[in-house]
């Protein structure tokens, strides 16, 4: 649903293959996992670009975005990130990564089971520290 | 001169396919006359005549191969839609499904820019993280995301209590 839901946002198109999201599965521990960019903080991409038409901008969200006016679709960002997660939109032969919706993703509000949801980096630690912590005390009360 | 011994010397190791003169040509210059777009230049310099072609001037009219005399010059190739090989480049193959991803020489571009150099894949199976994430898994170090836990019962990611708790205790529960 969610990789859908942002190919019809993002490409116009019922096309999963346009979407900036991507679902890897893990067939030896039987899991799914989805791939999105994650606004490295020293992006390989933009070190990669030689147009200079990748960078980071800080609006609603901090994230790194593409100049469509500077980029050439030489593929040297998809090809440096490690993620995998830049795709390349052959019609229009230029590549598209996941920009975050400008802070509202969409992936996010179709995904049915939950799973997606939008966080600061710098809060994912200490959400996680905060889930551990609730753990512990629940066994203790237990 | 010069510029006609390169274009020579083009036109014989089949550079510049679109525009030939073969043998028949005695040097009549007709087609020079008749150029309307100043394509071909004759020069007389020492001992030989050496015609020229300017492929930016020429307007593929066609009409020095119409009227030349010895029926030398010979148009077809710029009408037969054809491509010339300009470049051949050593390809590099996903390490993983075989798929053609990039050159050489593209490798050694990317690999100056970031410093580094990483096992050649294509997208799909950049699996750096995916890797990462089964030994996560596959050690069991994460009993909060177990796949019998429902994500919508668990207390960690329940919005309700999230928010506030974020805004006012950030750093003092850590």
């Amino acid at each position: 649903m969610c990789r859908t839901a942002c190919a019809i946002r993002k490409a116009g198109v019922c096309n999963p293959e346009k979407s900036r999201i991507r679902v890897i599965q893990m067939d030896e521990c039987d899991r799914y996992m989805p791939l999105v960019c994650q606004n490295c903080e020293d992006a390989p991409c933009i070190a990669a670009c030689p147009k200079e038409a990748i960078s980071r901008i800080d609006d609603q969200v901090v994230r790194t975005v593409i100049d469509y006016n500077k980029c050439v679709g030489c593929k040297m960002c998809l090809n440096a990130c490690s993620f995998g997660t830049i795709g390349f939109d052959e019609d229009r032969g230029r590549p598209f990564k996941c920009d975050l919706c400008g802070g509202d993703p969409l992936c996010v509000h179709f995904c049915k089971p939950g799973a997606l949801t939008l966080k600061d980096s710098a809060m994912i630690q200490y959400d996680q520290a905060r889930a551990s912590a609730l753990r512990r005390t629940a066994g203790m009360k237990r | 001169m010069n510029q006609g011994e390169i274009t020579t010397e083009q036109t014989e190791s089949n550079v510049m396919r679109y525009f030939q003169v073969n043998d028949q040509c005695n040097g009549c210059l007709a087609c020079v006359q008749n150029c309307p777009a100043n394509a071909l230049r004759a020069e007389d310099s020492n001992a030989n005549r050496v015609l020229s072609h300017n492929m930016a001037r020429c307007a593929r009219c066609g009409n020095c191969w119409r009227i030349c005399p010895q029926k030398a010059i010979e148009f077809q190739f710029m009408l037969e839609n054809g491509w010339d090989e300009v470049k051949s480049l050593e390809l590099v193959f996903c390490s993983v499904c075989g798929v053609p991803i990039y050159t050489v020489d593209y490798r050694r571009t990317l690999s100056e820019k970031l410093g580094t150099q990483s096992e050649p894949t294509c997208s799909k199976h950049r699996d750096e993280v995916t890797r990462a994430a089964k030994a996560h898994f596959l050690k069991g170090k994460s009993p909060d995301i177990r796949p019998d836990i429902r994500p919508d019962i668990r207390p960690d990611i329940r919005p309700d209590i999230r928010p506030d708790i974020r805004s006012d205790k950030r750093g003092g529960a850590i």
